[in-house]
């Protein structure tokens, strides 16, 4: 099997060059454009399997080019933003990017959301394959087809909208997921405006599933963005 | 309130002359009256017109000139009538009766007019006294507020209330353009024509509108406020009555009263001006400080990136690999410190230009505590941390991505400063009033009466190492947020050494409910 292909679009050199070495030695095939014409040629000319890109291009927003590929491609997006700009990571989560990573990152962050993002593009082109209904982080196993949470083997009972909220991030494990996302999946699309509520029912799972409530390992804030659930 | 007296109405005034007449016959009659009981005792007719006479000055008194001259009139025939001889005829036979007639006339005469001028006199010293009680109230209003939209609102009520009218003022600015009412009583001034006039009658800072020479048609009047240094805006009124506001006295009263809101608004725009300048002259100076520190503390981060990564570059061979690691870690940690740098700068910034918009939601605090320590992980590594949050806390109100920053600083500098073995803790507590949040060290703590300074911007401690040195904006930064969000924050002593920062954040509303639902009745296996 080919390894997958990501393309690079950034319009900065050393990050390009930082992204390529990093990407490379762990075996993907690396393509490069430096501003947002050149992206949607290689997007669409060598269709790779994930995008990273830089939301702060010389020739376009990079927004618009997260809509176009939107419009004919599922092909994972992943934004490159620096931190203080959660309102234009939350746009382009809304306009179809799956992830993001704040500036500056290092590579272990780098890989972890390369792959995070690549399995989930596996999983749902292959959908002949049956979806995993066993979950596990830390000592927490969650089966989502008989609705049953164990922690350390022992059950932990949840409400039942603790438990589609956790289903939700189980099922998006690794990626980031935005309040809004939360709250139309769990509470329906008439709670979007009420974020506390995310907030308040995250709290309480935290309290039920992890070790230090006050410190998650796995049910983690994206502050300002939403939450992720680890996967290791 | 009106502090004016209104013009009597027609109606009310043909009353007023029909009971003064009735009261000149009433009067009259009661002086018939008498004079015929005294005439049974047969005392001198001298005597009896004396009665006349007292009825004659009660009349003038009373009721004035015209009626006292009638009412002598009357006197005069009616004694002739009733009590001389021939009786029940009109005989003037005795001359005398003529010096009667006159004494009554002038008596009467004078009376009145030295009545009408006392009440005149009267009326003026009332209307003198209410217009000295309605500007002195004036005064007291506008005193009481600075602010210039507050001076403007007293102004308008004040002004509104006096004249049973809309009053609106105008503000112009320096340039001399004109800056529209936004009051709730602007209804009647938005209008483009009006505005015009407004603006006419601060350029040429006369008087226009109703009862005026120029635009006369209106219904408003306006007037120039000015001081002799500037002119501040126009103050247009409206008033219900258009004829209560031409008369000389109201004008006179309005003249007053705009001169006097002028003054007040001139007197806080200078105020605001100088506050500006000063604001000016403070920020200039921050600004060469904060280039003064901030070049100084990019560039050591900076030497340390550029020196080992270039002594990797120049002798990667000659290196052992323990050594190259070092180096790349100095790399690492120093790109973090300047991380961390430029984004308190760039808060800092923010929140100084005012151009963030505060972003406050609900949230739980510990979940704020949480990501702040997550984003501190390497910093802090195996350091103990101990938290203390009541499950029962409620949500608080708050931008949390700032916050989270607060708390990266507090938690942070408690780090900096304080021994790597002890431990750092982080309490919430709900009072009365709002949610107090500390973050405790065991560290060398204040120095003595510096409680305040260090939320000063550039601030640091006299003796602290330089390797720990920061650019003393984060807690300048903390007091920033705190501050916007209408909270305090402060630095103590902590009991048994080390540094207690407190912050207290107000509660903001009440939180909104939440529906907990039921357990999942599908888990229950």
């Amino acid at each position: 099997m080919n390894p997958p292909t990501i393309a690079v679009i950034e319009d900065e050199t050393p990050i390009r060059r930082f992204l390529r070495a990093s990407l490379s030695a762990e075996g993907y095939r690396v393509l490069e454009a430096e501003d947002a014409a050149g992206g949607l040629r290689t997007i669409t000319g060598q269709r790779p399997d994930l995008v990273l890109l830089d939301l702060a291009l010389p020739d376009r927003d990079g927004l618009d080019i997260i809509r176009t590929v939107r419009e004919w491609s599922a092909v994972p997006i992943i934004v490159l933003s620096a931190r203080g700009e959660e309102n234009s990571k939350i746009t382009s989560l809304n306009a179809g990017a799956d992830d993001y990573l704040t500036k500056p990152f290092g590579v272990g962050e780098l890989l972890a959301r390369v792959r995070v993002a690549l399995r989930h593009a596996a999983r749902i082109n292959s959908s002949s394959e049956p979806e995993e209904t066993a979950f596990r982080f830390g000592d927490v196993r969650v089966d989502l087809a008989s609705r049953i949470v164990t922690r350390d083997g022992e059950e932990v009972k949840l409400t039942k909208l603790e438990f589609d909220l956790l289903a939700t991030l189980v099922r998006n494990a690794g990626k980031v997921l935005t309040h809004r996302f939360l709250l139309e999946k769990v509470w329906g699309p008439q709670a979007v405006d009420e974020p506390h509520y995310v907030r308040v029912f995250m709290a309480s799972l935290r309290k039920k599933l992890e070790e230090n409530a006050s410190r998650p390992r796995y049910l983690l804030t994206e502050q300002g963005v939403g939450y992720r659930l680890k996967s290791d | 309130m009106h502090e004016l007296p209104r013009p009597i109405s027609t109606s009310s005034k043909t009353v007023q002359a029909a009971l003064a007449w009735v009261g000149t016959g009433v009067a009259l009659a009661v002086a018939t009256a008498v004079t015929l009981l005294f005439e049974v005792w047969t005392f001198s007719e001298a005597n009896l017109v004396m009665i006349y006479l007292a009825a004659v000055v009660f009349v003038a008194v009373r009721f004035g000139a015209l009626r006292s001259t009638v009412a002598a009139v009357a006197a005069v025939l009616l004694f002739d009538v009733l009590f001389t001889k021939p009786y029940y005829a009109l005989t003037v036979h005795d001359t005398e009766y003529l010096i009667t007639f006159s004494v009554m006339l002038a008596a009467g005469f004078f009376a009145s007019t030295l009545t009408s001028r006392i009440r005149y006199q009267a009326e003026v010293a009332r209307r003198n006294q209410r217009r000295t009680e309605s500007l002195y109230r004036l005064n007291q209003r506008l005193a009481a507020v600075s602010g210039t939209p507050r001076l403007v609102e007293h102004a308008e009520e004040a002004v509104s209330e006096m004249f049973d009218a809309h009053a609106v003022i105008h503000l112009v600015d320096l340039q001399g353009r004109l800056r529209p009412s936004v009051s709730h009583l602007a209804s009647f001034a938005a209008d483009a024509a009006e505005l015009s006039v407004a603006q006419w009658v601060c350029r040429t800072r006369q008087a226009a509108g109703l009862g005026t020479a120029e635009f006369s048609n209106l219904r408003a009047l306006y007037v120039p406020l000015t001081t002799p240094n500037r002119i501040i805006g126009a103050l247009a009124v409206q008033p219900e009555d258009a004829a209560a506001i031409q008369t000389a006295d109201a004008r006179r009263l309005l003249d007053t009263c705009a001169t006097q809101i002028a003054l007040a608004l001139e007197r806080d725009m200078l105020a605001e001006e100088s506050q500006e300048a000063r604001v000016q002259v403070e920020s200039e100076k921050l600004r060469s400080s904060l280039l003064s520190t901030v070049s100084h503390d990019l560039r050591t981060p900076l030497a340390g990136i550029a020196g080992a990564s270039s002594s990797l570059a120049e002798s990667f061979e000659l290196l052992d690999g323990a050594t190259r690691r070092e180096l790349l870690e100095t790399i690492g940690d120093e790109s973090a410190r300047l991380t961390r740098l430029v984004e308190n700068l760039l808060n800092m910034t923010r929140l100084s230009g005012g151009r963030i918009a505060i972003d406050k939601q609900w949230h739980p605090v510990d979940e704020v505590v949480g990501s702040a320590l997550s984003r501190l992980q390497q910093q802090l590594g195996e350091r103990q941390v101990d938290i203390a949050i009541p499950a029962d806390l409620p949500l608080g109100h708050f931008d949390a991505v700032l916050m989270e920053q607060v708390l990266i600083n507090l938690i942070e500098n408690a780090a900096k400063y304080s021994p790597p073995a002890s431990a750092i803790s982080i309490e919430a507590e709900d009072l009365d009033d709002g949610i107090e949040l500390r973050v405790l060290d065991r560290g060398i703590g204040l120095p003595p009466g510096d409680e305040e300074r260090v939320f000063e911007r550039f601030y640091r401690g006299a003796d602290v190492r330089s390797d720990r040195r920061g650019t003393g904006l984060g807690l300048a930064i903390c007091k920033a947020v705190i501050d916007a969000h209408g909270g305090r924050i402060g630095a103590t002593i902590r009991q048994g050494g080390g540094t207690r920062v407190w912050m207290h954040l107000p509660h903001d509303g009440s939180p909104p409910r939440i529906d907990m639902d039921l357990p999942d009745e599908v888990t229950r296996g």
